[in-house]
């Protein structure tokens, strides 16, 4: 009887297995990032350009220098 | 009936079941872990090509974007810098210089916009993943020429 039990277990194992390892895979890999994740990416690099980087840092630097001189004024007013 | 079990040992229709079960596990289980355990390992270690791609496409448009803005405010500053200089002809080469150096930072930001509206019309028309090597090349440029010129 126990060989017989061997060999039936053997044999699902032969027609198994293989199917139980791809499923174990299947089941465990990381999933992968999706089309909808790799467009935002490409969106994001294409936002703005070379122009309008340049015209943000301008106002960045204006708005600082306003802020220096109001801060100026409020140090230096009586 | 336990005083059966244990005089009739090996005889009874439920001990056999119980041997038998008890064997098929000692001989499916460590079967099994042979199979399982390394498919387990393997997918949890296994990173794809594509996710990889994914990574360091992210931290590259992150890079780019924050060095935009770093170039954006270096030649804001530079040029105001430049309007201070009392010398006309030493204003004048450094205003040559800043525009040479412009240039070649705009046209390596285009390139690399460029590639990415060419990799999200691909992936559009056919909705596979391009290849990250082209987009991750020109965007490593973009970040070579500022490094090279912010000096």
């Amino acid at each position: 009887m126990t060989p017989a039990l061997i060999s039936t277990l053997l044999g699902i194992l032969e027609k198994y297995g293989p199917i139980a390892y791809q499923a174990a895979i299947n089941l465990f890999q990381k999933p992968e990032p999706s089309l909808a994740d790799l467009n935002a990416v490409y969106d994001a690099a294409l936002l703005g350009d070379y122009n309008s980087d340049i015209t943000a840092a301008r106002d960045r630097a204006e708005a600082k220098a306003k802020a220096a001189a109001a801060a100026d004024a409020a140090g230096g007013a009586p | 009936m336990t005083g059966c079990l244990v005089t009739e040992w090996g005889h009874t229709g439920s001990v056999k079941f119980i041997r038998a079960f008890i064997l098929s596990l000692a001989l499916v289980v460590p079967v099994l872990s042979l199979v399982l355990v390394p498919a387990v390992a393997i997918s949890a270690c296994k990173t794809s090509q594509a996710t990889t791609d994914f990574k360091d496409l992210t931290a590259l448009q992150n890079k780019v974007a924050a060095t935009r803005t770093e170039w954006a405010d270096f030649v804001v500053a530079e040029r105001i810098r430049i309007g201070t200089i009392a010398d006309r002809s030493e204003q004048g080469a450094a205003l040559l210089a800043i525009n040479a150096k412009e240039v070649a930072v705009k046209g390596a930001l285009e390139s690399y916009q460029a590639q990415a509206k060419a990799d999200k019309e691909f992936l559009k028309a056919t909705g596979t993943r391009p290849s990250a090597a082209p987009l991750l090349d020109a965007g490593n440029a973009y970040l070579q020429t500022v490094a090279t010129f912010k000096k």
